[in-house]
């Protein structure tokens, strides 16, 4: 596969991921009403109805705590 | 994660965190070592098992004595701090073994070290919950909240959280 393919398929993904991002972000919205009192009608947008939401809950695989300890405390160095 | 896991946590821009540094851009609300174990936590769990383990982490933060990790080039003293608010965690540990200002590097260290303890309590944890073993309640809020929103949960004057009320105000009991 071509790195201009793999750059454009990383692009979709990233795409998709903040649309997941922004549907979710959405439906807090709805949850706490503001999504109606903008609209008024109750409605959901076009871009929400198109929006592919993310896998959720995402899987998680175990983690080794102290090399996850010790990168937290180089990010922290570095950017913190 | 990004490198066990894959998407969607490569995709996360590291950018987005940095605003949380000083509990938020200096504010001194919530510790940002917090919220990204939180947002971990979010992702990977849902419904009682999500808000148990939030707890159970926001409850270690009030109790245990940072800074645990340390890598030998201070040697810091630990203190249990008593709130999930950098102003009182900082505020806290400078005051009590008198390595302030908040420009010393001592506690510049001191909130690495934290920052590390935080997320290795997170990893262990959400490890306990992927085999199934994990078990709520090792830590818990400070009762003393509890017992004052029995009344000012109702009441005026109104109230609301889990932290020990307290640290700033008077106990009228």
């Amino acid at each position: 596969m071509s790195d201009a393919k793999i750059t454009k398929e990383k692009e979709i993904s990233r795409r998709k991921f903040l649309l997941g991002a922004g549907a979710a972000i959405a439906g807090v919205a709805l949850a706490g009403g503001v999504h109606n009192f903008l609209r008024g009608d109750g409605s959901r947008s076009e871009a929400a109805e198109n929006a592919e939401a993310a896998k959720w809950p995402v899987e998680y695989k175990t983690l080794d705590p102290d090399i996850a300890a010790e990168r937290a405390y180089q990010g922290y160095k570095e950017a913190g | 994660m990004a490198e066990e896991v894959g998407y969607p946590f490569n995709q996360l821009p590291l950018e987005a965190f940095t605003s949380f540094q000083g509990g938020v851009e200096g504010w001194g609300s919530i510790c940002g070592a917090l919220i990204a174990p939180i947002q971990l936590i979010g992702m990977v769990a849902e419904g009682e098992d999500k808000s148990a383990m939030v707890n159970e982490l926001l409850s270690f933060y009030t109790q245990h004595p940072f800074p645990e990790y340390q890598t030998g080039e201070f040697d810091l003293p630990r203190v249990a701090v008593g709130s999930t608010l950098c102003h009182v965690s900082v505020t806290r540990w400078m005051n009590e073994t008198g390595m302030g200002p908040r420009s010393r590097p001592e506690r510049k260290e001191r909130c690495a070290g934290l920052t590390a303890d935080v997320c290795k309590f997170t990893v262990q944890m959400l490890n306990k919950y992927l085999e199934g073993t994990f078990k709520p309640g090792e830590y818990t809020s400070p009762a003393v909240a509890g017992e004052c929103m029995v009344c000012h949960g109702e009441m005026e004057p109104f109230a609301h959280g889990k932290e020990n009320c307290l640290d700033c105000h008077d106990d009228h009991r």
